[in-house]
């Protein structure tokens, strides 16, 4: 039972981390903690759905274009809501008062337009994936059956499996770009001192539209994968609020943190539900986060918080 | 080079620059010198368009300076500001990449010429090439400062305190490279609390008190005025 459970966790972690690298991003260069990332997350997912049940597109198509969607969305909402509040130097409390004024405002628009009836995604995508994931585990010598995979006595679902190795290779793709690219070093500057980076010649405003299209294709990717695990709906994005907390955990403002504090998050979970209940789970991870903000203040992986110019 | 005319600027009700007017002729040193506070550093910043005037008017090479600080690099400024604020989490090289960042592809060779031309200024950098620049000494942070923004080739080089916390005998080497940069063609304005050597060096200097130039002269002039000296170099 406790490596099914460790198992189970770690996949369940995989998916807060894969959402929590958005607010990170974004609180990295901005200091600030970007809460209509929730909203990102769910919209993301009806673009997906959109795509998949009027388009009726292929796994790939979905994927894309719930991504890039996502992206693009992400990059209006800076464009809209925040830009304005960033050149007039506003507090980063403000900007943190506008994004959640977004998530209220979108959430609420699909509400009116779509309705609050939850859809789930076709069948023919969620098969899509578990076709892909069976070919991966026959390839590897591996059998699995219709939808989960025996080893060593620990059932795991494929959709988890297959959403553990995708938040795992794309955040590490996040990393790669941030390290080694041109782009990324500019991000990383942009982390250290904003001002200083424009005067290197940087036009800020596109770089933080970078960055926001970064954190927004990570929320289209995470939607799709909620909506083929559970449904479409207006409320879906209330999920993040344990990627916040993940990310808080990891330390806000770093990958690798957001990836560990995501993993170490579903895996208390998971347990507290397994062992103790799963009334108490969020009581659990509540009381992690409190206890966590008192003695690290930064979080595992966090750099000291300063007030930037 | 650079013409500031009469510019204002005020931070919410204070009022941090009055009336502020001076120009840098090509090729000069030229030295702001003042206490603390004077409104020298709000004046660097003023110039290179990070902090906005409300009145007067800043020309770069005959046009106005464009309003943002991106736009304004990229007419040649470049600036070393007070306390360095290199990017502290990234490598020396980074550092050196950010500085370089204006600059195309097809240039690539003379941008490791002009690395090199920094290495001869400051040799030890090129030893730390990896290291993280938040791990060097204050006098290496320095010369990687004036590094960065010499890789953007800039015309017209900003130096707010480059003195500041350094050891006398540092600070001794970082003038006579600030000197070599001005005869390889860049032109220099500085700010400096240290006013005997940043006077020593400069062509032309002006004096800041609480948001005003007060005097101005040559710099051997400057240097030599009895009142400035008891004022600001200390006898």
């Amino acid at each position: 039972m406790f490596l099914q459970t460790l198992v189970t966790g770690l996949s369940i972690g995989g998916i807060y981390a894969l959402m929590a690298v958005g607010y990170s991003l974004v609180f990295s260069v901005l200091s600030f903690s970007n809460f209509a990332h929730g909203a990102v997350i769910m919209l993301g997912a009806y673009m997906g759905l959109g795509l998949a049940a009027k388009l009726n597109l292929g796994l790939g198509l979905v994927l894309s274009g719930a991504i890039a969607g996502a992206g693009v969305l992400a990059v209006l909402n800076e464009r809209l809501a925040y830009r304005a509040l960033r050149q007039r130097r506003a507090p980063s409390l403000y900007l943190m008062i506008s994004a959640m004024g977004c998530a209220v405002f979108l959430e609420n628009m699909v509400y009116a337009t779509i309705g609050a009836k939850p859809y789930p995604f076709p069948d023919k995508i969620t098969n899509q994936v578990l076709d892909i994931v069976r070919n991966i585990i026959s390839f590897l010598g591996l059998a699995a059956e219709h939808s989960v995979i025996e080893i060593a006595g620990i059932t795991l679902s494929l959709l988890d499996l297959a959403a553990f190795v995708i938040s795992l290779l794309s955040i590490y793709a996040l990393h790669i770009f941030i390290m080694k690219t041109r782009t990324g070093i500019a991000i990383r500057a942009g982390v250290d001192d904003l001002t200083m980076c424009s005067l290197m010649g940087v036009n800020t405003n596109r770089l933080i539209a970078v960055v926001f299209f970064l954190a927004g294709a990570f929320a289209g990717l995470a939607g799709v994968y909620l909506g083929i695990k559970y449904y479409v709906q207006p409320t879906m994005g209330s999920i993040t609020n344990k990627a916040y907390i993940a990310a808080v955990i990891g330390g806000l403002g770093s990958l690798p943190g957001a990836f560990i504090g995501g993993l170490i998050l579903g895996v208390l979970e998971t347990f507290v539900s397994a062992y103790i209940s799963s009334v108490w789970r969020d009581v659990y991870t509540f009381t992690l986060l409190i206890a966590l903000l008192i003695w690290l203040p930064n979080g595992l992986l966090g750099h000291e918080t300063e007030e930037k110019v | 080079m650079l013409e500031v005319k009469d510019i204002n600027v005020f931070y919410g009700a204070v009022h941090a620059l009055h009336d502020v007017s001076l120009y840098v002729n090509d090729g000069e040193i030229v030295s702001v010198v003042g206490a603390n506070g004077a409104g020298k550093s709000t004046l660097m910043w003023a110039i290179a368009s990070v902090v906005p005037y409300s009145s007067g008017s800043i020309e770069f090479n005959g046009k106005p300076m464009p309003q943002r600080a991106d736009e304004a690099v990229k007419k040649g400024l470049a600036i070393v500001p007070e306390r360095r604020r290199l990017f502290v989490s990234l490598s020396v090289m980074e550092n050196i990449i950010m500085g370089s960042w204006l600059r195309g592809k097809s240039e690539k060779e003379q941008i490791n010429k002009d690395m090199e031309y920094c290495f001869s200024l400051f040799p030890i950098l090129r030893q730390r090439l990896s290291q993280r620049a938040g791990t060097l000494s204050g006098g290496e942070q320095q010369m990687l400062a004036i590094t960065r923004a010499l890789m953007s080739r800039p015309k017209l080089l900003l130096l707010d305190e480059p003195s500041l916390g350094l050891a006398p005998i540092i600070v001794e080497s970082l003038f006579a490279a600030i000197q070599r940069v001005r005869d390889s063609g860049v032109t220099i304005l500085l700010v400096e609390q240290n006013a005997t050597q940043a006077l020593a060096i400069s062509d032309r200097g002006y004096v800041m008190e609480t948001g005003r130039v007060t005097r101005t002269g040559s710099g051997e002039e400057l240097a030599n005025d009895r009142e400035i000296r008891r004022a600001y170099l200390g006898e």
